[in-house]
This record gives C-alpha cells, structure tokens and sequence, in this order.
C-alpha cells in the first residue's frame, strides 16, 4: 500500500468540509452568473403568485441585482427558512418531482446565493401589518427586523461571488451578462404573457414588457418589428401540447438564439425541440440557418423530469420520440397552412409612389401589439380574413391529366410582354403525392389544412409581369407569383415524389454525352449510382477522367447538363452547398494532391450527411436549375399546366430555399395606392 | 469473338445500352476487328460490327437481323444535332412479281415491324473509329407511321407493277423511297416493262427517308415536344 507522502500518521486527509464551503460549492451549480440568479429569483415570484415583477440591475448584475414582486410575500418564520438549504414549500417527497407544477422545488436558490452574496430581503404578506427584513452575507446568520414595505418580495443581491474570487474571475463583462439576462427575461416574458415585466440597469429601463393577453402579441414585442411580420401561429395538439410563434422561412438567423423553447412554462435548450423545429423546416432553410421565435410544449403529468440539473434549463423526456413527432408536426403544419405572404404596399413604397401613399395618419397601420395575428388571418382589418375567401374550403379536386411532365414543359418562347388570358380559368389542384417527404412527417398524417388549394383554385390568371411574374385575381386582391420559384416548387415535389416510385423521370441521351471530370470527381459519382438515378441521371464510365451521361432528367434541358454533372460531382466530393465549385478542379486538385485523403474527405462527409439529406439536397438544386427562370416569357398554356400542380403541393408559398413564391395584395391597399384620399 | 444471341428484347435493349456512348473503335477492339480508315470502301461496316457486338445470328436478307425476336437492327448515322445523315437502306425490291405481294407479307413490313435504331454520331473529317454510338431505340411504328409506309409501299409497287421503273425515282413517297442501291448501282435484276414485258432492269431497294426517320428518333427520344419550347435541342 502507498502512504501519502506527507499525511500524518494521527490524522486522515479526509475530512469533513465546513458547511460555509459546502454551500459555495453547492451554489456554483445553481449560481454561475447573474443571470442564473436572476432566474431563480423570478421563479420564486412566479411561484408566489406575482403578476408584476420588477428586476433592476447594477453592471449587468455584477455588482447589484434586486428584484421585486407582487406575490404573496412570506412570513417571518418563512422568509427565514427559505434561506436553509433545501427547505422549500413546494414538494414533500420525490413522488412529486414528475408533476411538479411551481418552477422552483429544490430549496437551493437563496441558500446558494446567500452563500456567495450580500442579501438583503425584505417581504410582507397582504394579512400582515408588517413586513420582515433579513440581512445577510456570505452563507452567515441572517439578522432580521420588522420593516413597513409593500406586500411581496424585494431581494437585493450585491457583490455577488464576493467571497469567491475565483468565480468573480469568470465573470464577464456588464454588456455580456446583461445580455443573457435579457435573453432570459424574453424568455419569462413569452412563457408568461400575462406577467408584467421590467428590466432597468443604473436607473435605465431596458426593457418593459406589459401584461397582454396572448403569446401572439408579446411574441412580436419580444421579436421586435423586423421579426413580427413575419411570425405565424403554431399549434398542435397530440398527446403533448404545442403553440407558439415561429417565422416564416424567409426570415432566419444564424443561430438558434433566436429561437426559445418553453417546456411547461419553462424555458430550457434541447436538442430533441431543435432538432423537430428544424428538421420540420428542412430544405426551407439553408444550412446553418435557424428560424426565429417561440415554441411551448405542454406534457402530460409524469412525462417529463425537470430535475436533471440545479439550473432546471435542461429537461428529459420520456419520450423524445413522441416530443419530436409532436413539435415536427404542429410546426409543419404551420409551414404548410400559412401560405400566403402579404405584404405591406402602402407605407413601403419607395420614391415613385410617395407622392400617393398616404400618411400614417391616414392609413393607420395596426399597433404592433396587433400584428400578430392567428395563423392564415389578416392582420389587417380593413382586409377580409381568409376564412371568407370564396372557395376557402373547396373540396380538392384531383385532375392528373393536367399535371404530365409535357404540360410543365417550358414555354413557347416569342410572345413579348404581358400576355393575357382570354377566358377566366381557375386550377383544380393535383394532390401532393402521399408520401414521407423528406422531413420525415407523413402528409397524410399532417391534419388537414384550411382551404389553401381552394384559393388557389378560385385564382384567375391575369398575365405575365416583367417576365418573371405571374399574376393573378383572386377577387379580394392582386396575388403575384414568382414564376421561378413556384415552378421551382412543383418540380422538387416531383422529384420527392418520384424518389418514391423509382427514380425520376429521364431523357435518354440520342448520343450519350461525355463529360469531363477529374479522375476523383469521375471515380466518386460513378460510385454513387444511389444518388445519380433517382435524380434521372443515368452514368457509365468513359474513361479515367470523364463519365458518360447516357440519360438525364427530363426537367432539364440539354445544355445544362454538363454543368449539373459538374455540380453533382462537387456534391460528392466536397459537399459543396450550392455545387457551386468546378468538379473538374476539385477533382484536379485533389488528384494532384493526396487522393487518399480526398477520399477521406469524402467519406467525412458521407458519414456527417445522410445520403436522403444529400439526395434531397442535390433534388432541391436540380429544381432550382431546372425551373423556367426570370427573363423567359411564359404562355398562358404553361401556366395552365403550372397550377393545378402548385395548387397541389404544400408549402406552395415558398420556393425550396425559404424565399415566398407569391404576395397578395389586398385591394384596399391597391385602391389606397391609386387614390390616397 | 463471338457474341450469344440475346434470348429477350429486354436483353438486346441492355447490351445496346451498354454499347451507347462507347467508340466504333472501341467495340471493334472487344470484336478484334479493324477498323477501316475509309467506310466508302467498306459500306455496312459499323452495322455488321454492332450486329455482331449485339449477337445477331447470321441470316437472310429478307428476315429481321434478331429472327427469333422479330427485331431488325438500323445503325443511323447521325450529326450532333439529332438530324440523320442520309437515307435508311430497308430491303430489296422485287421488280419481278410485284403483283403477288402483299404489305403484311412483304420484307419491307417484315424488317420494319420492330426496329431497334442505333444511332452513330457521324460529323464530318471524324474517322470512323472515332464516331461514337448513341443511346438504343426500339420502335414499332405507330398507326400514323403504319399507315404511312403502307401507303407508299402501295404507290411504290403499283408503279412497279405498271412497268413505270423509268419513272420511278427517289422523290415518290413521303416515308418510302425506292433507289438504286448505292454498292450493287450497277447491278441487273428482272423486271417488267411498261406494256408487260420482263426486262432486265437496274436493282432498286427501299429506302426510309432520312425526313421520317429524324421523325422517328425525335419522337422516340420524347425531343419533339421539347424541340418546340426552342429550349432543348438535341
């Protein structure tokens, strides 16, 4: 056996800590800045029943933090037990940890903070004449004595970690840790749209979040005017509750900062509700993009353990899998039932048009605690909502016989300008194929939507703007659509849909094309047949340093296929975004280089993306260069075929990318804008 | 080398596939064949070699090349642009007894029932090693195409039966010509005049226009349609 080199033959090296220590220890996993005491400080007045709550702060909380609410208040003996370690009101024994329904239940926050922090505490309870004042520092007795103050709590923490340098070192600077506390007070103010809300620093308010009814309105306070036009409900109710907020696709961040998650009430990160909000999303967002806002989780009893640790921001399912179905589909749902992208005409305008639009006086626009609005419902009022669009809930109609591959041929080039349609026409739409799209959510188990194809159904085809814009009547306003983005659309629908019957359809080469490409580029698509067949791409080897091309899409036209060859080449080897880089190069240099390890590479990356994800991938930008483009005149004709196939697919209102495929114009505003007066 | 006939249409449409993209020399070498350097000189060339690379049995002139499928094999030499280069040689024509044959029954019906049309890329100054072959197109005419050979058959050998060979030239008939066969110009065959006597008379074949087979290959390729929206050309 070893002895220690210098213990004492009388004495151990354990030993037992001082209490003081212990605590300190104990508060660095529930106090690790000011913003984690900010937190806990508020669950209590969230569990005291307070409807205001107010949180004033010295250098981002460093120096001082007080918060004070209107709650109920605590007694005396109360307020004095409240700083003992683990003793809380809010359970009795472990059976209620799994349907805990107050924020705080583990009877650590005050004792921790008390134990590295200047505490002052003063509270009454309504019944009571007067209050209590208990003064403390450092985890020592606290002192207390009768004081006259309002019913509720007011805790003042100064020089937090003050007896704890070490952990002052890790403290940032007052900006940064104002800024997770604001991050953390939005949070509280989504969860608790009811709550009234005030952050001040140095006497400055930061931010006042008055009490509103709904999760609509204090989303867009919390989000701000840029975001709040664009956030739309989410609902869902399976066997886990979910609403919320969240953006549209066009509107996204590069992080998930932006988007807060709040389980019972709470907020906390998980990787299971990011994953099924971004996953529900999926190719509407680029890669690495987030979408902005707010989503809350409701669990049934026994479903979920907050107690995964001190700081209650991290939770555990029972079943992740079911989380993940829930959230995938309120939020698909979503995606699916807000089609139509409105934009705001009057007051947007730039130069030419000033001159007409009218004042905000005159055109009031709705106060931004009104912008948001129930999903699919005008925020507007002086615009009909949609549930009283003709044809709003029409029954679809299926009409295969309009949707073949010729009828989404593109145009007959030559006419010039805008080209009329002699008789009104309206486009029954072609069902989206049942299948599992690629975000892995049935359509037919995505409950049914309101009558997004019946809208589409009553459009009457106006003409061709700009070459590049459809537009249409739909009776109540102008609907414009991006001719690019929505043929874009049908086409990778088509595409997920053939995936699921064999493989695209394809134009067989009269004479099969040889393309070049490094010996790597060439090696690696000819090895990936899973991903070239589906897409229609039919591939032999021809040669070292080429592949022949014996079919091709049949989306595609001649010309372009050499580049999307180049493209899918790129995909494989580099897992290039947009297969924007040259193949021929890549492949080049990797070959003058260490080709070993270009094959590493490559099989890194197959490894980090599925081949469904890259297939789609490749499907979404093959869509892309496939789609008839801004520039080319289209024929009323190809419309026709357009739109019964549009009408037919979900998320019509977004082009693969996330960019809105279409805009309604009210005609109030369009009126607005011919006569201001 | 020789290659086994193929037992299905599936099959012969499999190793045409398989042959598409690839160089007459290519395949010439897989054949141990030579290449010639100049194909006026060795007609027929790369369609024995691809009927060979295909596995057709040796056979008689009035029977399909794949007999047991009732499959006829057409080499087409192309340009890049999908257009056909010259006419399609069918079949012999018999000068002699035209009044006893009947379109179902005739060799020009028989060799065009069901064709498997292999293109050849053929440009201008490039060898005939270098010319690369196209993509396989099993075609049986439809009922317009049908309707169209029968009726130039018919006007064909009703001239032929009348003894009007002296009037017969390659611009009778919209799908159908028939012509002096360009390797046998010089050769006599039996025939009848036009007051009904037999005669010898220059042997003449059918020829498929090279208007109706750029028809064929357009439609067969599904280019038709795509070559009116002047977006794709072939």
């Amino acid at each position: 056996m070893v002895r220690p080199v210098n213990s004492s033959p009388t004495h151990g090296r354990i030993r037992q800590l001082d209490p003081a220590v212990a605590n300190q220890i104990a508060a660095g996993e529930v106090v690790e800045r000011p913003s984690s005491v900010v937190k806990e400080l508020i669950e209590n007045s969230l569990d005291a029943g307070a409807t205001q709550i107010t949180i004033r702060l010295q250098e981002g909380g460093r120096v001082g933090i007080q918060i004070i609410d209107d709650g109920h208040g605590m007694g005396p003996s109360d307020a004095h037990l409240a700083f003992a370690r683990h003793a809380t009101s809010k359970i009795v024994d472990a059976d209620e940890l799994m349907r805990i329904g107050t924020y705080g239940f583990r009877g650590e926050a005050l004792a921790s903070i008390l134990s590295v922090a200047r505490v002052v505490l003063c509270t009454r309870r309504a019944d009571d004449e007067l209050g209590v004042r208990l003064e403390g520092a450092g985890g020592c007795e606290l002192t207390a004595r009768a004081v006259s103050c309002p019913v509720g709590t007011d805790l003042r923490i100064d020089d937090l970690f003050f007896n704890v340098p070490a952990r002052q070192k890790f403290l940032r600077t007052a900006a940064t840790e104002l800024g997770h506390i604001i991050r953390l007070i939005d949070a509280v103010a989504l969860a608790h749209p009811g709550l009234r809300l005030e952050l001040t620093q140095g006497g400055r308010r930061i931010c006042l979040y008055p009490a509103v009814e709904g999760l609509a309105e204090r989303a867009a306070a919390v989000f701000g005017d840029e975001v709040a036009p664009h956030l739309y409900g989410v609902t869902g109710a399976e066997d886990y509750a979910v609403d919320g907020q969240l953006s549209a696709p066009s509107t996204h961040r590069g992080s998930a900062t932006g988007l807060i998650f709040l389980v019972d009430g709470r907020p906390v990160r998980d990787r299971t509700l990011q994953h099924a909000v971004v996953q529900a999303y999926g190719a509407l967002l680029s890669s690495r993009r987030f979408p902005v806002g707010v989503l809350r989780l409701r669990c049934p009893p026994g479903t979920v353990d907050v107690n995964v640790h001190p700081a209650k921001t991290e939770v555990r399912f029972v079943s992740s899998q079911a989380v993940h179905r829930a959230v995938g589909r309120a939020v698909r749902g979503m995606l699916i039932d807000t089609p139509w992208v409105e934009r705001e005409v009057v007051g947007e305008r730039s130069a030419p048009y000033d001159l007409h639009t009218p004042s905000p006086a005159s055109a009031p626009r709705a106060p931004r605690a009104s912008v948001r609005r129930p999903s699919g419902v005008s925020n507007r009022t002086n615009s009909p909502p949609h549930a009283t669009w003709r044809g709003g809930d029409a029954p679809r109609q299926p009409d295969r016989a309009s949707t073949s591959p010729a009828a989404l041929a593109p145009s007959s080039l030559g006419a010039a300008g805008l080209v009329p349609t002699a008789t009104p026409r309206s486009y029954a739409p072609t069902p989206s194929p049942l299948i599992d799209d690629e975000f892995g959510v049935s359509a037919r188990e995505v409950p049914a939507q309101t009558g997004w194809s019946g809208r589409m159904c009553d459009l009457r085809y106006v003409g061709q703007v700009g070459r590049r814009c459809l537009v249409f009547d739909d009776g109540d306003a102008m609907v414009l659509i991006d001719q690019h983005a929505a043929h874009e659309r049908v086409l990778l629908d088509r595409f997920v849909a053939a995936f699921q019957t064999g493989g695209f359809p394809r134009q067989r080469m009269l004479i099969p094309r040889v393309v070049p490409l490094g010996p790597t580029a060439s090696a690696a698509l000819l090895a990936q047949p899973e991903l070239t067949a589906p897409l229609g791409f039919e591939l032999a080897p021809a040669g070292e340093r080429a592949v022949m091309v014996r079919a091709f899409p049949d989306v595609l036209r001649l010309n372009q296929v050499d580049e999307e060859i180049r493209r899918l080449a790129s995909l494989v080897l580099n897992g290039d975004k947009d297969g924007t880089a040259d193949a021929r190069d890549a492949g080049d240099e990797a070959d003058a280089g260490d080709t070993t390890e270009a094959h590493d590479k490559t099989e890194a990356r197959d490894e980090g993306e599925t081949a469904a994800a890259r297939l789609a991938r490749a499907a979404a930008t093959l869509a892309c260069h496939a789609a008839v483009r801004a520039g080319e005149i289209v024929t009323a004709a190809w419309v026709d075929g357009l739109m019964p196939s549009l009408a037919g697919v979900d998320l019509a209102a977004y082009c693969p990318h996330g960019r809105p495929a279409l805009s309604r114009l009210p005609l109030d505003d369009i009126g607005r804008l011919l006569d201001p007066s | 080398m020789l290659v086994a006939p193929p037992q299905s249409v599936a099959e012969l449409m499999e190793r045409g596939i398989q042959l598409s993209g690839r160089l007459v020399s290519d395949v010439a070498a897989d054949l141990d064949w030579q290449v010639p350097a100049d194909l006026r000189r060795a007609k027929g060339f790369i369609g024995r070699l691809l009927e060979t690379a295909l596995g057709a049995p040796e056979g008689n002139a009035q029977a399909p090349d794949f007999p047991a499928l009732g499959v006829e094999l057409k080499t087409i030499p192309i340009r890049a642009d999908g257009r056909p280069v010259e006419s399609t040689w069918v079949t012999r024509a018999s000068l002699h007894d035209a009044a006893e044959q009947r379109w179902e029954s005739s060799a020009v019906h028989a060799k065009l029932r069901c064709v498997l049309w292999i293109p050849v890329l053929t440009e201008p100054g490039v060898p005939p090693a270098d010319r690369r072959i196209g993509s396989p197109l099993l075609w049986r005419p439809d009922s317009v195409e049908e309707a169209m050979l029968r009726r130039d058959w018919h006007d064909l050998m009703e001239r032929i039966l009348h003894g009007e060979l002296a009037d017969l030239d390659a611009k009778v008939g919209d799908a159908l010509q028939l012509r002096p066969k360009g390797a046998t110009a010089q050769e006599r065959t039996h025939a009848v005049d036009i007051d009904g006597r037999p005669v010898m008379a220059q042997a003449r074949g059918f020829y498929l226009r090279a208007s109706f087979t750029r028809g064929v290959l357009l439609r067969g390729f599904g280019l038709a349609e795509r070559s009116t929206s002047a977006t794709v050309s072939p």
